[in-house]
Parts: C-alpha cells; structure tokens; sequence
C-alpha cells in the first residue's frame, strides 16, 4: 500500500505518544512492504529518509494559537501531498489527533482518497469543554470523526468514549491499542543509577509530561506518607512541564531530597532508567492508552498506574503490576507500598509484564490490525 | 478555455460584482464556473455556472474557518474538474486563497488573484491578522498575476507583501484580457 501518514510530532520532535506511534507504525510498515510518507512539522522544509519511511517536514504560518497554527500547517502538508502525489499515488491518508484534521481532510477532498483517523485523546477528557477555544478542538475531533473513512481509537474505554462522544458509527469506528518496539529496550543501561538516586535508594519513576491529566497531584500527596515506611525509596520525575510548580509541592511537603526532576531526558536515558526503577508509578487522572505502560513492561520493571482507560488493560493487577483508584493518594501509597516491600515480587511481575507485551503488543502484530483498516478504507474487503 | 473562479461568498458586495465583472469577460472565450460557499445549488445566471457548497463546521474566528471551508470549495471544484478540466483558476481574496493555491498545484494550471484589499490595509486588527496576512503571503506568490481594484491595494501589495509591481494589474477589462492571454490559456 503506498500510504501517506500526517502527525505534527515524530521524532526527534517528541512530546506525547504520538510521535512514538507514529514512528513505530511507519517504520514496522516499511518493514512489512508498504511504501510510507510522513508529513510533520518541522521549522523548514526537509526532505528526509528515516530507516525507510520518507519524512517529510513542513513549516506552518504565523498563528496566533494551536488550532490557527494547525489549520495553516494543514494547508501547507496539503500542497506538500499534492505535489508528491504527481510521482506517488497515495492509496490512504492516516491523520493522528485532531491537529492533523485539517490536513487528513483536505488531503481527503483534493487527492479523493480515504481517510483513516486515530484519535489518541480527546480534550473532553484532557481538560473538558469549558472555553470556546476546547469547543473548537472538539469540534475538529468530531469533524475528522465525521470525515474520515474509518476511525481509530487506543482504547478499549476510550473506543466508547469516542463513540459516544461523537456519535460515530459502529460499523466504522476500531480499537487498536498502541504497541512497543521491545527490541529498543534491550540494552544495557547508558546511565548509572547513582546519577538519579543513591546505592542504598529504590528508584520509583514517573516518566510522562508534568500536567493535571498525568496525576502528578496526587502522587505527590502520597510520596510523604511512602517515605514514612520506605525511607529508601527515592522518586524520579522525568518530563516536561510545570517542573518549578511540582518543585515547590516537594519542598513545601518536605520531600524536596527525595524527588529528582530531571526535565526532558534522551531516549537511551529514559529506556536505562525504565530498567533501573524498581517500579514505576502511572497516576493518571485520564489515559486512554499510556503507553508508558508498555514501557515499563518492555523494560521489566513492574507498573502501579491508576485503573482508567487504557491502564486497566496494560496493567494486570497482581501479575504485571498494581492497579490503584485514580485521583487518590491513599491507593498510591497503598499499592507502592506493597511493591516496596517485596522486591523478589516486583521483579516477578515485571517480567510477566514482558512476557505480555512479547505476546500481545509487538508492533509487527499491531500494525497488521492498521493496515486491516486501511484496506477496508479502500474498499478492499 | 475553462475557467474557475473561486470566492468566498456571492453577495451583493463589491467582491462579489467585481467576481462576476471578470465572469463576463472570461465568458466570452469559454465556459466560467464560480465556487462558493452557501447553501448546496448549482444554477446558471447570464450563461456564467455557478455552484455553491455548504460548510456544516462553526469555527471560533475567520481564519479557522476560512481554512476548513475552503475545503469544500476544493472538493466541489474537484469534481467539477473531471468534466470540464479547467484551463485557469481565478480567485478572490485570501478567503478564496487556500482553495486557489491547492487547486492550481493539483491541475497543474495557472493561478491569477484579485486582491480587493490586504490586511495591512485592513488595519491588522484581528487576533488572527498575522496567519491571514502570511495567507496573502503565499497566494500573491502563488498567483501568476495579481489584479486589483484599487491603488491602496497595489501599494500594499509591493511595499508591505514585497510583490514584484510588474505581476499587479488594475482590474479592468483591457488588463483582464491581457493577463489571461499572458499565461496562454486564452483561446
């Protein structure tokens, strides 16, 4: 299939999951035969070739704000696909999130080919509807719904999310859930853990961005009351975001010389640092995948993430890791506390955590399901 | 030769007089479709086609949803395209911009633009003045020539959008037939 991907983020540029999503499928789909071009933002105009899949980066306008910046960056991969299309002949356009609806539909409507949409989150569940700006974002949500050939979601919660929230028809809405590429996690550590904790320490990670959605709150309201029990345990915060806000939570709750926040870390670092952890905490408050899941999996280390959305499939409780109500610290502390207390345990269950994502989340098997959709978005069966 | 004109809306405006002044030249030399956005019709007034599409979406200001409908314009124009295979796309305004860039690029014909004002001259008073003006930016790049309807416009287009002068003509019928001779579709 010759398809034609748009996500405003791939690699290097990496913010959330999508532009791990996107670089996994694209390049398994190389591998697999298929002919791919990704259209992304980038500050000029390259045309690139990364392991096979042809990256494309594309500037957007002077906009005011994220929607106006995403419509003129829209307008621009349009032309981009147009003038590729002379040579290439694109069976498919895939746009990841609601940032790429104006481009997935205009590409849709100039190149008359289908359009496959997957919606990572929604900002109904990311901040809610309660300015006119969100309203605009969901709205774009529901257009690319409303347009596209066929859609996807990464969750199993969230498939009905998505469908309720947008009235979307049965027939032409899928869960799909985000895979892992584990061979990436199959090196030795490129960092050492005094770096981030000391040698008699348990390292306790977060990895994702520092925002309200990812429940930063509420594990920190819990890491006092850990620390009571498991003075050993030490608490590495690795992302993006409110850093200094987060900062001054710890200090002022006294746990300043046990929370490290390392801000945004190369790859090789966070995959070394997966492996290090002695657990990993996913507190979120919404999640329709999180991939991090998977990650700490692939790494073997075992998961205590919050049973919302996608978590509730990635994490089995007991076996792969530890589920704990969402937005409360009691059940963080309660279930960290368990994993602290029995390394031997928690070791066991990372490796289960392995074998699961060995079993159901290789991207080989994942992206086999893609390209089910994109046939039926062709018309093939 | 074929033409499309593409613009925003047909009203009782000076866009919309000036559109179907240019429509009534071009109409002599051939079929001349008008786009635009309004209730899904097709209907013909003095000999000159016109089609209009509808847009479901609001959007929360102009620039956004000029963007998003003039995806339907393109999509009508696509369609239309299969029968009557446009020699020349005309466009008015950067309301009509993104249509008429994309739909040039994609026939692999010449795009002409009448500007009948610029955001410089507008005042940059919007939110979004600065995406609108980059619009500008582009389609008076895009565009093989340029028309305008007055001198303001002209002026604003070499000194505030760095347009080459000898690539602006003022609308009238003697530069209307010039210019479309010029790229060689007038037959």
């Amino acid at each position: 299939m010759k398809i034609l991907m748009t996500t405003w983020e791939f690699p290097p540029m990496k913010v959330g999951g999508i532009a791990s999503h996107c670089y996994d499928l694209s390049r398994e789909l190389v591998k697999q035969g298929h002919d791919v071009h990704v259209l992304t933002f980038g500050p000029e105009e390259k045309d690139e070739e990364v392991e096979g899949v042809h990256v494309h980066r594309i500037p957007s306008g002077h906009a005011p704000d994220t929607i106006s910046w995403a419509n003129f960056l829209g307008h621009r991969m349009e032309k981009k696909a147009i003038e590729l299309n002379k040579d290439e002949k694109f069976e498919v356009v895939h746009a990841h999130d609601w940032m790429m609806v104006p481009a997935g539909v205009s590409i849709k409507k100039t190149l008359r080919i289908p359009m496959v949409f997957t919606l990572h989150s929604t900002e109904y569940g990311r901040v809610g509807i309660h300015t006119r700006y969100s309203k605009m974002i969901n709205d774009l949500e529901w257009y690319g719904t409303y347009e596209a050939n066929e859609v996807i979601t990464v969750g199993k919660d969230f498939y009905n999310e998505v469908r309720s929230l947008f009235n979307v028809p049965e027939k032409k809405i899928h869960y799909i859930p985000n895979g892992v590429d584990i061979e990436r996690f199959d090196i030795k550590p490129t960092v050492n853990k005094d770096d981030f904790a000391s040698g008699w320490e348990k390292m306790v990670l977060f990895v994702g961005r520092l925002t309200y959605q990812k429940g930063l709150e509420f594990l920190m309201g819990a890491i006092p009351q850990i620390l009571r029990d498991h003075p050993e345990s030490k608490f590495v915060i690795v992302g993006r975001g409110n850093i200094e806000h987060y900062r001054h939570m710890a200090s002022s709750f006294g746990i300043g010389n046990k929370t490290y926040f390392t801000g945004f870390l190369p790859e090789d670092t966070v995959i070394s640092l997966f492996k290090l952890a002695d657990a990993v905490t996913i507190p979120s408050v919404y999640e329709p995948f999180g991939i991090v899941a998977l990650e700490a999996a692939a790494a073997a280390s075992p998961a205590v993430g919050s049973y919302t959305g996608g978590l509730k499939e990635t994490i089995i409780h007991e076996k792969t890791g530890l589920h704990t109500m969402p937005k409360n610290d009691m059940s963080i502390k309660d279930q960290l506390d368990r994993v602290l207390s029995d390394p031997g345990w928690g070791k066991w269950m990372g490796r289960n955590g392995r074998k699961n994502v060995e079993k159901n989340y290789k991207w080989s098997k994942i992206s086999r399901w893609t390209t089910g959709v994109y046939g039926s978005a062709m018309g093939l069966w | 030769m074929n033409t499309l004109i593409v613009l925003r809306e047909i009203s009782d405006d000076e866009i919309t007089k000036n559109a179907f002044y240019v429509a009534n030249i071009l109409k002599k030399f051939g079929n001349v479709h008008i786009v635009s956005f309004g209730n899904d019709d097709d209907y013909d007034v003095d000999g000159i086609h016109v089609h209009k599409v509808n847009f479901i979406l609001q959007a929360d200001n102009i620039f956004n949803w000029v963007m998003l409908m003039n995806n339907e314009l393109k999509r009508r124009a696509v369609e239309l395209n299969d029968e009557k295979k446009f020699d020349i796309i005309h466009i008015h305004d950067w309301t009509a911009g993104p249509a008429g860039m994309s739909l040039s690029k994609l026939f692999g014909v010449p795009l002409i633009s009448t500007f009948h004002s610029t955001e410089h001259q507008r005042g940059f008073g919007a939110y979004v003045s600065q995406a609108i003006s980059d619009v500008e930016w582009w389609l008076a790049y895009e565009s093989r020539y340029i028309l305008v309807t007055n001198d303001a416009t002209k002026n604003s287009l070499i000194n505030d959008l760095k347009v080459p002068f000898d690539k602006i003509f003022y609308s009238n019928e003697d530069n209307i037939r010039k210019v479309f001779s010029m790229v060689g579709v007038m037959k």
